[in-house]
């Protein structure tokens, strides 16, 4: 189900002193599988973006295709892509509001035609997926729930309607380290079980380590589409851009300085020992 | 006389007595011009911890004082507001006001200080936060950055003696860390005030003078940041990860590659490395 954004704009308060530019002329594919990146800075237009493709609001130009579908266009079954379509916005904990975890997290399935048993499962098995003990978190008030236990079982709720692309707003933002591997561990596996990803995200650490495509805005225009590899390992543009650098690449930026060379490819923390390994070792054979 | 002295605090969010606590028995001494870094994971009450500081959330049991004043006489909140002041996550969550100044003033009318010294306060928090000539600017219309600086700049007007950053960097992109990160250090080593940050980011707690690591309610260490962030045992125990250097030190071990010394950050890393080859 490819997701095609075609020379899409978007203007905010149009017409009146306060309009803004916040989107011009963008243009790209998402297809299915796939666990893309976007980055950019505070302001650039990311959000807006993932707005306009999850259909919560109109471009002022250019289309959105769905499966080749305009969304936009007049008697399109929004229902189809309210389906397909999961957002987890950034502090997904601020949207909780039900009286038990579990029927918070069914609250997306009503509409589904599911039967109770039914309902019930997909609970169970969203809130296992986030890593929940679902006898123990079911009745519970979500309000009574850690920072970290709200995120996942907001994420729960989206999951639980079982969407084929998920868009994440900035989900790591206020999760300590584990919290943050957890997260993005369950992105992988969601993935890795055929969920497309769309991740909105300042932290280039772990877009490095998952990410397959990297989509970097800057004042609202595409300036960068392509492998994350390719981008994430440039580290002059990425300094010139203001984004963030992988502490990976960043250390073997500062081998390279010291003239210890060990690839201009470096992203992922475990290719930095690898080739730490490779080099000393290569040396103690010298 | 100490910044910060707590003795045995005890905090339960359901009442009192009861035995769910969010703080188990907190002991800490901040020294007056120390830079302190607190690091827990999320939930273990280092934010239940930091909102005493400032008569956010009452004592319930145990000690303690804040410069000099005891947080358990209730006379003395206001004096420790003012003396303590508080930048939080989210600084949409801190404007009063659609106009900077208007927003600085807030904190300073509230104080009492006289009109004909508010303009010369302002201007002079503006400085320091690196944000002159915003002072008729909208803090909307600001990046992340920008507004958390513009929120820095309004506990500063006030002139605390002790400043507490409660995650302040987390909502931000790389480049607003880096300005807030930076301002921090300015207040800090140019008007020698008490920092006690709380973060998440380990790279962040590096140039403090002290770390506290904290864990189910409690501090359970406390040491220089070399002492603390090289010490993967403790981290773990804390539900944190080291930083990247110290993570390397250990995965280089595993594979057979071992460095001199274990390093702290990057800079150190490379040292290390390079003197092997």
């Amino acid at each position: 189900m490819p997701i095609e954004v075609n020379s899409v704009s978007y203007v905010y308060a149009k017409g009146t002193p306060f309009e803004t530019s916040a989107l011009r002329n963008v243009s790209l594919t998402v297809e299915n599988g796939e666990f893309v990146g976007i980055m950019g800075h505070t302001g650039c237009g990311k959000s807006t973006l993932i707005q306009l493709i999850d259909g919560l609001m109109r471009p002022t130009e250019g289309k959105i295709l769905l499966d080749g579908e305009d969304i936009n266009s007049k008697g399109y079954d929004r229902y189809k892509l309210r389906r397909k379509l999961g957002i987890v916005f950034q502090y997904p904990e601020y949207q909780l509001f039900e009286t038990t975890v579990e029927r918070d997290v069914a609250f997306g399935l009503k509409h589904l035609g599911l039967s109770k048993a039914e309902v019930t499962d997909r609970a169970r098995w969203a809130l296992e997926t986030v890593g929940f003990d679902f006898g123990k978190v079911r009745g519970l008030s979500p309000m009574g729930l850690s920072g970290g236990e709200k995120r996942r079982a907001a994420i729960a709720g989206v999951l639980a309607v079982k969407p084929e692309v998920l868009i994440f707003d900035e989900p790591v933002a206020g999760l300590d380290p584990l919290g943050r591997d957890a997260l993005m561990e369950l992105t992988y596996d969601l993935n890795a079980a055929g969920t497309t990803i769309i991740m909105v995200s300042h932290n280039a650490d772990a877009l490095a380590e998952y990410a397959g495509r990297i989509i970097v805005l800057e004042n609202g225009e595409l300036i960068e589409d392509g492998a994350a590899r390719q981008i994430l390992s440039d580290v002059r543009k990425l300094r010139e851009k203001q984004l963030g650098i992988s502490q990976p690449t960043l250390i073997a930026e500062m081998m390279r300085e010291r003239g210890v060379d060990i690839g201009h490819d470096v992203i992922r923390y475990n290719e930095l020992i690898s080739r730490v390994v490779l080099l000393v070792n290569g040396g103690v054979q010298k | 006389m100490k910044a910060v002295e707590a003795k045995e605090i005890l905090h339960s969010y359901e009442s009192p007595g009861s035995q769910n606590r969010s703080l188990n028995g907190v002991n800490l001494s901040v020294d007056q011009g120390e830079f302190v870094a607190i690091l827990g994971h999320n939930g273990c009450g280092k934010s239940t911890l930091v909102k005493h500081f400032n008569a956010l959330i009452p004592l319930q049991q145990g000690d303690l004082t804040v410069a000099g004043l005891d947080a358990k006489s209730d006379v003395n909140v206001y004096k420790i507001r003012r003396d303590c002041g508080m930048v939080f996550q989210n600084p949409n969550n801190q404007f009063v006001s659609s106009v900077i100044k208007e927003d600085i003033a807030f904190g300073l009318e509230n104080f009492g200080t006289p009109a004909e010294d508010i303009p010369g306060k302002i201007a002079g928090a503006l400085k320091i936060v690196g944000m002159q000539g915003y002072d008729e600017k909208s803090p909307h219309m600001l990046s992340g950055g920008q507004k958390q600086r513009i929120a820095i700049a309004g506990v500063l007007a006030v002139e605390p003696d002790i400043i507490i950053f409660d995650e302040a960097t987390s909502m931000l992109d790389p480049e607003g860390r880096r300005e807030v990160l930076e301002t921090m250090k300015r207040i800090h080593d140019e008007k020698n005030r008490t920092i006690i940050m709380i973060s998440h980011y380990v790279e962040e707690a590096m140039f403090a003078d002290k770390v506290c690591l904290m864990s189910n309610g409690k501090i359970i260490a406390e040491g220089t940041p070399r002492e603390i962030l090289t010490d993967p045992a403790l981290m773990m125990q804390a539900g944190l990860l080291p930083p990247t250097a110290v993570r390397a030190y250990i995965d280089l071990k595993n594979a057979g590659v071992l460095l001199q010394d274990c390093p702290l950050t990057n800079e150190e890393l490379v040292e290390e490395i390079c003197r092997l080859k």
